[in-house]
């Protein structure tokens, strides 16, 4: 359904008097992924890893460097810049923060308005509320609280909220950033159901965005993982957690405090991260993931890595899985 | 007895209001601040009915009692033509409200307008276009612009209006626009143009609601300012003229006569001292209490 | 009579003076911390653990917080009955590792400004000269393993990472030489990654120097790598105690069952329900326990507050299902 080519997103970085570009951030630099109907796609990395730009820029909040977003067959950016309503009905996002995702301003009916006027959903006034009915039923708040201001909701209830919006005008696919990071551990596993359950009931494509492995282990159909920018690893899921082949993979799945003694034992073997993660204007030569790597080698700070299929549906970025000759 | 229904929107209005008046009551200076405007408001509107000598106000002499002192008559004495400074004093709070009340609506419409726009493209040329511009009429000072302007026109209270505005504007400009560069990079605007929002929504109501607070304070305080800058102008001959009640103009008649007539110049000046400090009182309280509800 | 606790808090009653009325946050919490010991106290959003951390660190904002009662004793003296010199001296007994690296420091000074400054201000630092400090605050900037502490001093904290400024924020806390450190959620803005290094600096720097630490965090996993013991807060309600072991091989709460289960698992299990129903509003919280609306187990007595029944000093929950357990009140400090 969607598939991203060699996508890049970079900031410039300007300093000096003249205010002239002295650098810049590869947020995103050259990402290739794919995402089929139904699918949730757990898109996973810690803080400069680009994740959420590039959800940002599926979305349209940013427009691509470089490289290509095909939604459905057509170029997603090209359909943007000619109708961007007709897109930003198929294509939606829930942010992360709850607490800035809805304008303290408005009543929660009013927020959840604005799309259905922009997409013409609905003819008349009494319609659209029927319609603004019917949603909070679907994400399981109050009718009443329609009228309230996100202040005298709690997170939970605002991120419904939030849900509820990118569901308005009926999309296909939902970007989801982090949408429950921000949320208590009994309201997280409330909201995540929500979600799955949604995704059931209007056939909906996900892609999640988070740093939350444990989460992702039983809700992603695959799973990505990206660091400063790139890709590292991308598999289903259960050969993801099966097998996890990148160094940083491992490093994340070891890092993980988990709750009970089974878990300790799904772990791979304790991999003590080091170093700091480099800052994104300063991306170390070769493969980005050098400095922390425990498995670093010579060829690491001179080339970066290929990203190519090392198992069956299993993609890994790292010099470790190239050096067989004629693998693939 | 049968329940009636309050529509929610309004139930809702009217909790904020208790709410608003619990937080606000707290402070006694804004309180004393909020009574001090009500009075000047009150005094300003029922002029007529409530001053001792009505007539005082316009054309009117009264060569006997001239310059007399405070007195159970004359409840703040006379002026050297016979007028009761007390009547006096309430018809100039009609022109010091009507100068504060025309200038805030000439200033804040264009400036919060250009504010939402120039921060709202912060970094393209409009940005820079609109704030420069800002930048020049904010370098000037104040009166020296207002007194430039009062004297090439026509010495009337309108023009001095029209003075005062010009120099206004930029700081209802400013302050929208620091607020619009903040707030547009919240989600909750990231999320209306996602949907697909037209500009005109995003900036008037998406945007504008959260400026609402800091510019209701900031009328309020200004209404303070705006009144003492119109004194100004009248005091020195350009706004209010006699035989004109303006609170200004009466200072200056009376500072002729200082310090033996001292009451001729002293009430007005206290009272515009007490329009301003109400001002002034009531902005405050008003910005404790709205500030602390912001996102 | 056993080695005097560094710090304890007896049956604390906390409240705010709102428009709508009173709310009663906290109802007669109680909690303590043995030399040496690593606590934790878990909570979810507005369970009252801020609360309990402000008013012990005196940041409480009084009004509209009122203390209703109980004590707060630091190294056996109570801290809501002292004031001036000798507050402030108990005080300097505790150290506050806070929430937000990014928030916490101030960004218009250097680092090494900021870290030298609490080395003098604190009874450690008194009289020392410029060189001496900035000797002293160089060795703690490499005790807590922060890469290149001659350069990093001169640096300002926007030019530092979040695991970084977080570390600058450990050695302003270990400098003054406390008894007690308070970890504020200490790795929540933080990378797992970073978080597991954090974590074992800690972890070291309090069994090297053999300080005790009250971890508070609402992240289960943090809890159990790191602490000895745990308490499980719910509502301004202490609702269990344990060794962390026991507590995450056998919870007896209903709220801590619920909260554990609520934890997606490597092990992939799905996700769980989570506990029906919402944290509730201080104003129309219940009488006695205040976790029985949400309760599966609730009972007709759950009405009466539950008092916290003990297994030894280390075990005990606050739960009419476990009325079975030696009865002994509270937890008592002798």
């Amino acid at each position: 359904m969607l598939e991203l080519t060699d996508l890049c997103k970079y900031f410039p970085v300007q300093g000096g008097i003249l205010r002239r570009k002295v650098g810049e951030v590869r947020a995103v630099d050259g990402v290739d992924l794919r995402v089929a109907k139904g699918e949730i796609l757990g898109l996973v990395g810690e803080s400069g890893s680009g994740k959420s730009t590039l959800g940002y820029t599926i979305v349209g909040i940013y427009d691509p460097t470089r490289g290509s977003i095909t939604f459905k067959g057509s170029d997603l950016v090209a359909r943007r810049r000619h109708d961007q309503r007709a897109v930003s009905k198929e294509v939606q996002i829930v942010f992360q923060d709850p607490g800035s995702s809805l304008n303290p301003k408005r009543t929660i009916k009013q927020t959840l308005e604005l799309p259905l006027k922009i997409h013409r959903v609905g003819a008349s006034r009494k319609e659209r509320l029927a319609i603004l009915k019917e949603l909070m039923r679907t994400v399981e708040l109050p009718e009443p609280y329609l009228y309230r201001s996100p202040s005298a909701l709690s997170g939970g209830q605002r991120q419904r909220v939030a849900v509820a919006r990118s569901l308005a005008s009926r999309p296909d696919f939902l970007v989801l950033d982090e949408p429950t990071s921000a949320l208590d551990v009994s309201v997280q596993a409330k909201l995540t159901r929500l979600l799955l359950s949604l995704r059931e009931e209007l056939d909906l494509t996900y892609v999640f965005i988070t740093h939350d492995l444990s989460l992702m282990r039983n809700v992603a159909t695959s799973v990505a993982i990206m660091y400063l920018g790139k890709t590292c690893e991308i598999a289903e899921a259960e050969p993801f957690f099966a097998q996890p082949l990148h160094p940083y993979t491992q490093m994340l799945l070891s890092s993980i405090p988990v709750v009970s003694e089974e878990e300790e034992k799904h772990k791979p073997k304790q991999v003590i991260p080091s170093g700091e993660i480099p800052s994104p204007v300063n991306i170390p030569s070769g493969c980005s993931f050098r400095t922390r790597c425990p498995s670093v080698m010579d060829i690491c700070s001179v080339q970066d890595p290929v990203f190519r299929e090392v198992l069956p549906g299993h993609h890994v970025r790292c010099h470790l899985y190239g050096l067989e000759v004629g693998a693939e | 007895m049968a329940k009636i229904r309050i529509p929610p929107g309004i139930r809702a209005a009217w909790m904020g209001a208790r709410r608003f008046w619990y937080k606000f009551s707290k402070n006694r200076l804004s309180v004393i601040g909020l009574i001090a405007v009500v009075i000047v408001i009150l005094l300003a509107i029922f002029a007529r009915q409530i001053a001792p000598y009505p007539a005082h106000a316009g054309r009117f002499v009264d060569f006997a009692n001239a310059s007399r002192p405070p007195s159970m008559t004359y409840l703040l004495g006379t002026d050297v033509v016979g007028r009761d400074i007390l009547s006096r004093i309430f018809f100039g709070f009609r022109f010091s409200l009507l100068m504060g009340v025309i200038v805030l609506a000439l200033v804040v419409p264009p400036g919060v307008v250009l504010g939402l726009v120039a921060g709202y493209w912060k970094g393209r040329w409009i940005d820079t276009l609109i704030m420069r511009v800002t930048d020049v009429f904010l370098a000037v000072p104040p009166l020296v612009l207002s007194l430039a302007i009062a004297s090439v026109l026509k010495p009337n209270l309108f023009n001095a209006m029209i003075a005062v505005s010009l120099m206004w504007w930029p700081w209802y400009c400013r302050l929208v626009y620091g607020i619009t560069s903040s707030v547009r990079t919240e989600f909750f605007v990231q999320a209306a143009e996602v949907a697909g929002a037209s500009k005109a929504h995003i900036l008037f109501r998406e945007i504008l609601p959260n400026c609402v607070s800091p510019i209701l304070t900031k009328m309020s305080l200004d209404m303070g300012w705006v009144i003492l800058l119109g004194a100004a102008l009248s005091f020195v001959g350009l706004g209010v003229q006699p035989p004109r009640p303006g609170l200004g103009t009466m200072v200056a008649d009376g500072a002729k006569y200082m310090p033996d007539s001292w009451w001729i110049a002293v009430f007005p000046a206290l009272a515009i001292m007490f329009v301003v400090l109400g001002f002034n009182l009531l902005g405050d309280g008003l910005r404790d209490v709205l500030s602390v509800e912001e996102v | 009579m056993s080695a005097k606790r560094v710090f304890e808090i007896r049956d604390l009653q906390v409240g705010f003076r709102m428009f709508r009325g009173n709310l009663e946050v906290l109802d007669r919490a109680s909690l303590f911390v043995d030399p040496g010991e690593k606590v934790g106290l878990v909570g979810e959003t507005g369970c009252g653990k801020s609360i309990t951390m402000k008013a012990t660190i005196g940041i409480l904002p009084i009004p509209p917080a009122y203390i209703a009662g109980g004590g707060i004793y630091v190294d056996g003296h109570n801290i809501l009955e002292l004031r001036g010199r000798e507050l402030r001296h108990v005080r300097g007994l505790m150290s506050l590792i806070p929430q937000d690296p990014g928030a916490s420091l101030n960004p218009v000074f250097r680092v090494g400004t900021q870290l030298q400054d609490a080395i003098r201000y604190s009874t450690a630092g008194r009289g020392l000269g410029r060189r001496q400090l900035r000797r002293k605050a160089i060795s703690i900037l490499s005790e807590v393993g922060l890469p290149d502490p001659e350069r990093n001093l001169a640096n300002y904290p926007i030019q530092l990472s979040g695991g970084m400024k977080q570390r600058v924020l450990i050695a302003m806390a270990l400098v003054t030489n406390p008894l007690l450190l308070i970890a504020d959620e200490p790795t929540t803005a933080l990378d797992v990654t970073i978080e597991a290094q954090i974590l074992r600096l800690m972890r070291a720097a309090v069994d090297r120097r053999n300080l005790s630490i009250l971890i508070i965090t609402h992240n289960l996993g943090v809890v159990r790598e790191f602490t000895d013991r745990v308490y499980i807060m719910y509502a301004g309600q202490v609702s269990e105690q344990a060794p962390t072991r026991t507590l995450f091989e056998g919870p007896l709460h209903p709220y801590t069952k619920g909260l554990i289960e609520s934890v997606p698992k490597l092990t992939g299990e799905g996700i769980a329900a989570g506990i029906p129903g919402m944290v509730p509003d201080y104003m129309e919280v219940s009488p006695g326990c205040r976790f029985a609306p949400r309760c599966s187990h609730a009972m007709e007595v759950c009405t009466e507050k539950p008092v916290m029944r003990m297994q030894g000093t280390a075990r005990g929950v606050a739960c009419y299902l476990y009325e079975a357990m030696t009865e002994r009140e509270g937890t008592c400090s002798s």
